[in-house]
């Protein structure tokens, strides 16, 4: 394994900066609280659209949820292409982590979105063709971590999953633009379209959740590395056939 | 031996064993057939609807199949028999291309028996000579995917629950082109933008078959 | 294939086919297709409806009980409330059609807006049970809104 030697020989230390949260992810906790507070300042005080009214402020949870999910799939497949390419440890737990983090704002895109669409198309769910994608896209998550949890050995499942996020991410370009011709109800991009005081408000929102995004992944991934130094040094304690035999002592030969 | 001589070697080789087992022209073709049934009587004894539904059925029956006709035990995916490949100098990317178009063949199989059965039960004509085109298309893509999926599940114990969630959301583009070439002569359209989409899903999955069978090779 | 002799001494690394042959000339196809099927305009005529006009013109394919999408703006004035829905008359700007909606139209729904109405023809009516607003693309602040009398 290629941890092993690079793990502290101190069991008191385990890796540097997990299972303890480090001051600079403290910090950007404070400033993703100060970015959403600003968020819903400012959504809940520029004016409503005027054909929608006050639902249409739903959008400053619906278009950021969507974009940190697609920029957190991104994230998944270029650290899964990493991880191929280096075999560093920390690639695999960015892919996890950023996957976990992704399914997540999946789920409140969703939400929102069926939230939304109740009182402007009259219908929670429609078969409209980003809420079928997204939909499709949770589900296609959901698969790349059940197959992270269904690999015991951490090498073979770091592999596994950073050939699953490559070819997730290309599924879910081509699902997202089929039923994107497929059925067209649901508005295009509406960057040229709307009105400069929603827009700075958008982009706010967008801003503070990219915020919350990369605080939540770097806690997740953590967590992960904490796991997993509490499984390597539980391997080290624990009784093995070899133990019989000879036992190096490692800490010994250090201290003297 | 050159690249194609090997699949054509290792893919005669997983048709004699279907031939020899019949595992989905005996087992679950049937089954599929069952599921057929069982549609039309949940739906109730409305002509004009199962008539309607008669192609979406039939689509999604191939689709939701196509995971059985991939873990089909008398497949050869099994780690012992990747290891052997492996002995025996085979290059992985002849395995998984071989693996894939051998399953997309016996997928074509199952598609040809299930179309008549549809056509009876549902009393639906196809009508279009699309059909001719898509068929061996989505079983390709089928075939393809299923492969890809089939390795990087290889000895979970999961793998058959595993498999289904990797393999069905991903090939809704398959789906969706599929069924929307028929939906497009409905309204007197062309299919050309469907078609051409299947084609791009094929090459792309034959692309990552091919670029990811070393790092698949390793597992 | 050509074995390419090592430096002399160093044993060569196990062969491993490359590709290239096949990927560079796949990806390449892989890109015109997609760069045609994003780009080549093909998006006006995968929407599958038939416009009021299409509708009138290939009315005998339609027969009456033949579920299909249908499409057209409220005509100004013609919605008139019914106990169970909504009739209104759907206009593509040449040909008006008829429409009865047989359940309770979305909030959004009202004079002037592009809809989508699925059912069937009965007799020179449609009758539908679906329906979709398009959306409009724009978001606007109230006029009244403080918003537009602090903007130049």
């Amino acid at each position: 394994m290629t941890t092993d030697s690079e793990t502290s020989t101190d069991p008191q230390a385990g890796h540097d900066g997990s299972g303890r949260t480090s001051t600079p992810v403290r910090k950007l906790d404070g400033i993703a609280v100060a970015g959403i507070v600003l968020a819903i300042v400012v959504a809940m005080t520029v004016p409503a659209d005027k054909l929608q009214g006050d639902v249409q402020r739903l959008m400053y949870v619906h278009v950021p949820s969507a974009w940190v999910a697609f920029l957190a799939f991104g994230v998944t497949a270029l650290s899964s292409i990493a991880w191929l390419r280096t075999h560093k440890v920390t690639w695999d737990t960015t892919a996890a982590a950023s996957a976990f983090v992704g399914v997540f704002f999946t789920g409140t895109a969703l939400a929102s979105g069926m939230i939304w669409g109740k009182p402007t198309w009259g219908v929670f769910w429609t078969w409209d063709a980003r809420l079928v994608s997204t939909a499709l896209l949770f589900v296609i998550y959901l698969g790349y971590l059940a197959l992270r949890r269904a690999t015991p050995d951490p090498i073979d499942r770091a592999r596994r999953s950073a050939i699953m996020g490559i070819i997730a991410a290309l599924q879910v370009a081509v699902v997202y633009k089929s039923v994107d011709w497929w059925v067209t109800l649901h508005q295009q991009s509406s960057r040229n379209s709307i009105d400069p005081a929603l827009r700075l408000s958008l982009w706010v929102s967008v801003l503070a959740f990219t915020i919350v995004y990369i605080g939540l992944t770097s806690r997740r991934r953590a967590l992960l590395e904490a796991e997993e130094s509490l499984r390597l040094r539980g391997l080290r304690g624990s009784a093995v056939a070899g133990d019989a035999i000879s036992k190096p002592n490692l800490e010994a030969r250090s201290d003297g | 031996m050159t690249f194609w001589r090997q699949v054509r070697t290792v893919i005669a080789n997983n048709l004699r064993v279907e031939r020899r087992t019949l595992e989905v022209v005996g087992v679950t073709f049937p089954f599929a057939v069952a599921t057929l049934i069982a549609f039309g009587l949940a739906v109730g004894i409305d002509a004009a609807l199962l008539e309607r539904i008669g192609p979406a059925l039939y689509w999604v029956v191939v689709l939701i199949f196509s995971v059985l006709i991939i873990l089909r035990s008398s497949g050869t995916g099994s780690a012992a028999q990747r290891d052997l490949m492996k002995l025996l100098a085979v290059d992985p990317a002849v395995t998984t291309v071989a693996a894939g178009l051998s399953a997309a063949l016996i997928m074509l199989v199952f598609e040809i028996l299930l179309l008549p059965v549809t056509m009876l039960l549902f009393n639906w004509t196809p009508g279009t000579w699309s059909w001719v085109v898509t068929l061996p298309m989505v079983a390709l893509g089928l075939g393809l995917l299923g492969s890809l999926v089939n390795t990087v599940t290889t000895s979970l114990s999961s793998r058959t629950s595993l498999a289904a969630i990797l393999i069905v959301p991903g090939s809704i583009p398959l789906l969706v082109a599929a069924t929307n070439s028929l939906e497009a002569t409905t309204y007197g359209q062309g299919i050309l933008p469907w078609l051409l989409l299947l084609l791009a899903v094929n090459l792309g999955l034959g692309i990552a078959v091919v670029a990811l069978a070393g790092p698949i090779d390793d597992l | 294939m050509t074995e390419q002799p090592g430096e002399t001494g160093t044993p060569l690394p196990p062969a491993r086919t490359n590709y290239r042959a096949f990927l560079i000339p796949a990806v390449g196809l892989l890109i015109i297709i997609g760069g045609f099927l994003l780009f080549g305009n093909l998006n006006s005529n995968l929407v599958y409806y038939l416009t009021t006009s299409d509708a009138v013109e290939n009315q005998s394919d339609f027969p009456d009980g033949r579920r299909f999408r249908l499409a057209g703006e409220v005509v100004p004035g013609s919605i008139e409330n019914l106990p169970s829905g909504t009739a209104f008359t759907a206009s593509d700007g040449t040909t008006a059609v008829a429409v009865r909606h047989q359940s309770d139209p979305p909030q959004l729904f009202q004079e002037g807006i592009e809809v989508v109405v699925e059912g069937t023809w009965v007799g020179d009516v449609f009758v539908s049970d679906v329906m979709l607003v398009k959306h409009d693309e724009e978001y606007r602040a109230p006029e009244e809104g403080n918003y537009q009398e602090e903007s130049p």
